[in-house]
C-alpha cells in the first residue's frame, strides 16, 4: 500500500455566498515539500487553505490528510493565520499565545501540563523569542508577532503546515528567520504549504508551486513551473468567462451581491 | 535583545498593585463624605445610616447589597469577553430589545414575577437576534445601522407595552417603570438566588473552559482550525449575556444594563496584560461598583440604583484612564517630565566638562561661575537653575575659592559619556546615512541621551569595523 499524501485535494470548488471563487480544484501535495502557493490578489489563495482547514463550506470535492477526513488528523496539521486576523490588544502575552498551540492537542476540561508548556517554551525559543515571552503581543514589532504566531504553529508538532502570507509586512531578519525555520521543518520530514504573492522569493524558496487563479493554472516542481508562459497564464489578463459564469451563477441563485 | 526598562518604569511597576487599592480607598471615603454633605439637609445623619446599613440588620439593604453585587460581578466577569470580542454594541442593543418581551409577559400573567419575566425576555431577546440576523443580510443596509434600526424598534415597543400596561388599573402597580432605570430594592429573593445561580454557572464555565474561551475571543480562525467550535462558544456567550442582561435589568435598567459588562472590563483591560488577570479585576470591579451603587440606593430612596452603579464604575475608570501605570494620562506626564529634567541636567554637565576642555584644563578644574556663564550661551538665570539641581543632586560641589564649582567623579562620567554618544552618533549618520552633515548636530543633540547600551555597543562595533576594514559590504549605504 502507497503512503497516502499528506494533503489530497479533489475537484475542490468554494462560493462565497453562491458566487464561486475557486473550481475544481484537484491537487496532491507531496511529503516533505515546502509548497508555495501563488497568484494574483482575488485568485483564491486563502480561500484555498481555508478550504483546507475546514474553514469554509465545500461547494463540490474533498479533501483528505494522509487519507483520511480532516476531523481524524486535526492535529497532524497546523493552520498559521494572516497577521492582521486578530486584535493585538488583546491582553495575552507572547508565551499565552505558544501555549494555546497545544491546546488542540488538550481535553475539553483538560489543562497544559508541564510537559506542554515545556513545548511552548521551545517554540519561542526556535523562533528567538525567549526574551519577550511575558510580553503583551501589542508591543512586539510586526516580525516579532509573526514570530510567536509561527511559535504557536510549532508548538502543534503537526505534520503538515498551512501559512497564509507569513513574509507580509516583516523585517528582513525575521524573514531569514522564517524561511530557515520552514527549512528545518521540511528537513525533520514535515510538509509545509506557504501563501505568498512575492513572486521572486517564491522562485528562490519553494521546492513546489500551486500556480493559482480561480483554477490550479499548474502545480509541480518549482523549475518545471516557473516559466514565463504558465506565469503569463496566472496572471495576465481577468478569466472573464470563470467570472461571468460566476457572476450567473450567483444572480441565477438569488442571493444579494456583496 | 529585551530593552532595559528605564529606572522610572520599575517603580510604575512596583506601585501597579497599589492603585488599584488606592482606588478603592478613595472611592470608598469619597462617597460617604459626598453623601455627607447631602445629609446636612436631612434628619438623621448619613453616618448613622451607613453604621446601620453595615450592621446588616435591614433586610432589604442586605438583599440590595447581595444583589447588586453579584450582578456586579457577574457583569464583569462576562463581559471580558464581550469587550474583548469588540461587541459590546450587540450588548447594549440586547439590553434595550428585551423591553417588549417584559411587557408582554406581564401582559399575559398579570402580575411581577422572575420567571416568567425572564421567559418573556429571552423571548424577546431571541427573536430580536434572529430579526438582527435577516436586517443585517439585506443588501444596502449596513450592519451598523442594521443594529441601530432593529433595537431601537424593539425598545419603541417595549415603552409602547408598558406606557399601556402603567395606565392600566391593574399595572399601575407593577412598578414596572423601574424596568427602565432599576430599583435594587425592587430586587426580590427569588432575583437574587437567579442571580446567583447564573454567577455560579458563569464562573465555573470560565474557569472550566478558559482556554477555548481565551483562543475563540483571541483568534477565532485559529480556534476552528484546532477543532474548536467556534459557533457552539459564541451561542453559549450570547446566551449568557441575554441572561445576564434580563436578571440585571430589575437593578439598573434597561437602558444602563450594558455599563455593567462593557466598563468593568474596559477598565481592568487598561491596567494588566493577561487575560486571567483581567478577569479577576473587572469582576472585582463590577463587585465594588455593585455595592457602592446598593448602598446610595439605601440611603436615599429617590436616587435609582442603575445611574449609581454606573457612575461609581465610571469613576473607577476615570481614575485607571489618570494613573494607569504605563498608559495612563499622569504617570505619562511625570515620566516625560522626569525624563526631560534627565536630559537637562546631563547637558548642564556636558557644557561646564567642554568648558574645562576648551580651557584645556583638567576636566576636574573648578570652574568659576561667571566665567562659565559667559562661554555658555544658554540664559544665565535658567543656567543657575540647573547648577543648583546639580548641587542638590550632589553632581557638583562648591570649590576651595568662593562661587566656584567641581565636577564630583559621577558628573564627569555622566558628561563624558554623553560627549562620546555624540560623537559616535555624528560619526554613524556621517557614515552611513545619507543625512547631510549640517543636520547631523540636531540629531546628535537629541540622541544622546536615549542611546540604550546596547545600541551604543553595536555603534561601537560598526564604526571600529569600518576603520579598521575600511569597507563593510553587509552593511553598506543601508
Amino acid at each position: 500500500m502507497t503512503q497516502a499524501p499528506p494533503i489530497e485535494i479533489h475537484d475542490l470548488t468554494i462560493s462565497y455566498h453562491k458566487r464561486p471563487v475557486l473550481w475544481g480544484v484537484d491537487v496532491d501535495i507531496p511529503e516533505k515539500a515546502l509548497v508555495g502557493i501563488i497568484g494574483p490578489n482575488g485568485a483564491g489563495k486563502s480561500t484555498l487553505i481555508k478550504g483546507v482547514m475546514g474553514m469554509l463550506p465545500l461547494s463540490s470535492g474533498y479533501v483528505k490528510i494522509f487519507g483520511e477526513p480532516l476531523k481524524r488528523r486535526r492535529r497532524d496539521i497546523a493552520y498559521v493565520p494572516q497577521r492582521e486576523a486578530v486584535d493585538w490588544d488583546f491582553p495575552v502575552t507572547a508565551y499565552d499565545v505558544a501555549l494555546m498551540g497545544r491546546y488542540g492537542h488538550l481535553g475539553l476540561l483538560q489543562r497544559p501540563s508541564k510537559s506542554d508548556r515545556k513545548i511552548a517554551a521551545e517554540a519561542l525559543e526556535k523562533v528567538g523569542m525567549s526574551a519577550y515571552r511575558d510580553r503583551q503581543i501589542g508591543n512586539l514589532s510586526g516580525g516579532q508577532q509573526q514570530r510567536v504566531f509561527l511559535a504557536r504553529a510549532l508548538a502543534q508538532q503537526a505534520q503538515v503546515y498551512l501559512m497564509d502570507e507569513p513574509f507580509v509586512g516583516v523585517d528582513a531578519a525575521t524573514e531569514s528567520v522564517i524561511i530557515e525555520l520552514l527549512r528545518d521543518l521540511r528537513r525533520q520530514g514535515k510538509t509545509l504549504v506557504v501563501v505568498n504573492h512575492d513572486l521572486q522569493a517564491a522562485k528562490e524558496y519553494f521546492d513546489y508551486l500551486l500556480l493559482l487563479n480561480m483554477r490550479k493554472v499548474a502545480f509541480g516542481p518549482t523549475k518545471e513551473v516557473f516559466t514565463n508562459e504558465i506565469l503569463q497564464k496566472t496572471y495576465g489578463g481577468k478569466l472573464t468567462i470563470l467570472s461571468d459564469a460566476a457572476e450567473a451563477t450567483r444572480e441565477h441563485e438569488g442571493v444579494p451581491k456583496h | 535583545m529585551p530593552r532595559k526598562l528605564p529606572g522610572s518604569m520599575k517603580v510604575y511597576r512596583s506601585i501597579k498593585r497599589y492603585l488599584l487599592f488606592t482606588a478603592v480607598v478613595a472611592l470608598t471615603t469619597a462617597a460617604p463624605a459626598w453623601a455627607a454633605r447631602i445629609s446636612d439637609l436631612q434628619e438623621t445623619s448619613v453616618w448613622t445610616q451607613i453604621a446601620e446599613y453595615f450592621s446588616f440588620s435591614s433586610p432589604i439593604a442586605v438583599q440590595t447589597l447581595i444583589g447588586c453585587s453579584a450582578l456586579g460581578l457577574l457583569g464583569g466577569l462576562l463581559g471580558c469577553f464581550l469587550v474583548l470580542r469588540r461587541i459590546s454594541l450587540v450588548g447594549d442593543a440586547l439590553g434595550h430589545a428585551i423591553l417588549p418581551g417584559i411587557g408582554f409577559s406581564f401582559m399575559i400573567i398579570g402580575a411581577k414575577s422572575t420567571l416568567p419575566l425572564l421567559a418573556g425576555a429571552i423571548v424577546a431577546g431571541v427573536l430580536y437576534s434572529l430579526v438582527l440576523g435577516f436586517v443585517s443580510r439585506q443588501r444596502r443596509v449596513r450592519p451598523d445601522s442594521a443594529l441601530g434600526l432593529t433595537f431601537t424598534a424593539f425598545f419603541g415597543l417595549g415603552i409602547v407595552l408598558l406606557s399601556y400596561i402603567q395606565n392600566s388599573p391593574t399595572g399601575s402597580q407593577a412598578g414596572l417603570d423601574k424596568f427602565l432605570f432599576g430599583q435594587a430594592a425592587a430586587i426580590s429573593m427569588v432575583d437574587i438566588k437567579v442571580s446567583i445561580i447564573l454567577l455560579v454557572i458563569t464562573a465555573l464555565a470560565i474557569v472550566a473552559l478558559f482556554k477555548q474561551l481565551q483562543v475563540f475571543s483571541f483568534d477565532a480562525t485559529f480556534a476552528s482550525s484546532i477543532g474548536i467550535n467556534t459557533a457552539l462558544y459564541h451561542y453559549l456567550m450570547m446566551v449568557l449575556f441575554t441572561l445576564t442582561i434580563v436578571i440585571s435589568v430589575q437593578a439598573v435598567g434597561v437602558v444602563l444594563v450594558v455599563a455593567l459588562l462593557i466598563i468593568p472590563p474596559t477598565t481592568a483591560h487598561l491596567l494588566v496584560d493577561r487575560l486571567r488577570s483581567m478577569l479577576i479585576l473587572s469582576g472585582f470591579i463590577g463587585l465594588l461598583s455593585g455595592a457602592i451603587g446598593s448602598l446610595f440606593s439605601y440611603l436615599y430612596s429617590g436616587i435609582p440604583t442603575g445611574p449609581m452603579v454606573v457612575l461609581a464604575s465610571a469613576s473607577i475608570f476615570a481614575f485607571a484612564l489618570l494613573f494607569a501605570p504605563t498608559s495612563g494620562a499622569v504617570p505619562k506626564l511625570l515620566r516625560k517630565r522626569q525624563r526631560r529634567r534627565r536630559t537637562e541636567l546631563e547637558n548642564l554637565l556636558k557644557s561646564l566638562l567642554e568648558f574645562n576642555r576648551h580651557r584645556n584644563v583638567e576636566d576636574s578644574t573648578p570652574i568659576a561661575l561667571d566665567d562659565y556663564l559667559r562661554f555658555s550661551e544658554s540664559d544665565p538665570d535658567w543656567t543657575s537653575r540647573q547648577i543648583k539641581r546639580a548641587q542638590r543632586a550632589k553632581l557638583l560641589l562648591p570649590g576651595d575659592k568662593g562661587d566656584t564649582l567641581v565636577l564630583t567623579d559621577a558628573a564627569l562620567n555622566s558628561a563624558r559619556r554623553i560627549l562620546r554618544n555624540h560623537i559616535l552618533w555624528e560619526l554613524y549618520l556621517d557614515q552611513y546615512t545619507d543625512i547631510a552633515a549640517d543636520h547631523v548636530h540636531f540629531d546628535a543633540e537629541r540622541i544622546e541621551h536615549v542611546l540604550t547600551p546596547d545600541i551604543i555597543s553595536r555603534l561601537e562595533s560598526i564604526l571600529a569595523g569600518r576603520t579598521i576594514g575600511k569597507t563593510d559590504p553587509s552593511r553598506g549605504n543601508a
